[in-house]
């Protein structure tokens, strides 16, 4: 991604944003995201942004900036889930899966094809840079 | 058990505020998902309208409005009022993979006028394609007794559109109905 991208996106969202708790979340994340290395931002988990933005805790600017991040057309993120077995084993989780996690707290196991007993305390959410954004990437 | 933090916690620790709502659009993976976020969050935000209702009954439709962007946009949604959408539509939201969600925003003072409304969202506004099929008619009410208005505007909107259904809100919203029709350009519900 370019210097000249990357400054679009950012002067985007203080544009929609300004320098609110929300605004400046959103730059922060877009600074520190995008300084990592491609490998690092593929697979952002809560945990992973919380240690990014030097957080203890998810807060209110954290979703928020993050729903930014995904969803508007500043968006850099996508969002996923993983879902870890009773063997520790992760299974990345099609966009269907994980939307049946979401909504409905429903999961048949990837590989032995059995439901899964309360799925959403087994499945995490992680974003990915969008692939578009990637140095190398297709345009956006 | 992972250490990261799972969709349970997320959704736990937001549950019955309106950030549940924009923590479900950030995960949202399809159309219907992200609609129903977006008419989660503005169930919120039309809620701070009526918490404060002493202090916004003598604003004006564009006014009110703004506010209840303001409110979507705090969270994380990105609404515009008054966008070019084959004209100007009150309320734009749009989101991933072009899903666009739209609202047209009315003080209720003629029945008429709300079917004003629900025509332009319908005919002129609206694509009718998929994830660009959904929308709503805000109505603002100084009436006493909204439920009967409500009521009175469900059997308005049959006797003036034919092939619209009405639906009772699935959740049990009791100011709230829902309407379906055919779109006259796409052709699909």
């Amino acid at each position: 991604m370019s210097a000249v991208e990357r400054e679009e996106i950012v002067e985007g969202i203080l544009n929609n944003w300004g320098r609110t708790p929300v605004g400046e979340m959103c730059v922060l994340l877009v600074e520190r995201i995008l300084s990592i290395k491609p490998e690092a931002a593929a697979a952002l988990s809560y945990r992973n942004l919380l240690d990014l933005t030097e957080q203890d805790a998810v807060t209110p600017e954290l979703l928020m900036a993050l729903n930014v991040l995904t969803t508007s057309e500043y968006a850099i993120l996508d969002a996923s889930g993983f879902f870890v077995d009773e063997d520790d084993e992760s299974h990345e989780l099609s966009a269907e899966e994980f939307e049946a996690v979401v909504l409905r707290n429903f999961l048949i196991h990837p590989d032995l094809g059995r439901p899964i007993e309360d799925p959403a305390s087994k499945v995490s959410p992680y974003f990915s840079l969008r692939e578009e954004l990637v140095e190398g990437g297709g345009s956006r | 058990m992972t250490s990261e933090i799972t969709v349970e916690e997320l959704l736990k620790l937001q549950s019955g505020t309106a950030l549940e709502a924009a923590v479900k659009y950030t995960l949202a993976q399809s159309h219907g998902a992200r609609a129903e976020a977006v008419r989660k969050a503005l169930d919120f935000a039309c809620n701070e309208l009526e918490v404060n209702k002493h202090l916004k009954q003598d604003l004006s439709e564009d006014q009110l409005t703004i506010e209840v962007c303001q409110f979507m946009n705090g969270l994380g949604f990105q609404p515009r009022h008054d966008e070019q959408v084959g004209g100007h539509c009150d309320i734009v939201v749009r989101g991933k993979d072009m899903f666009i969600w739209l609202a047209e925003a009315k003080w209720h003072d003629a029945y008429a006028w709300l079917d004003k409304g629900f025509k332009q969202l319908s005919d002129r506004y609206s694509t009718g394609v998929d994830g660009q099929d959904q929308g709503e008619v805000v109505i603002y009410c100084k009436n006493s007794d909204a439920a009967s208005m409500l009521d009175r505007w469900r059997k308005e909107l049959l006797d003036r559109n034919e092939g619209v259904t009405t639906s009772d809100d699935a959740n049990g919203a009791r100011l709230v109905f829902w309407s379906e029709h055919l779109h006259s350009a796409s052709g699909l519900p």
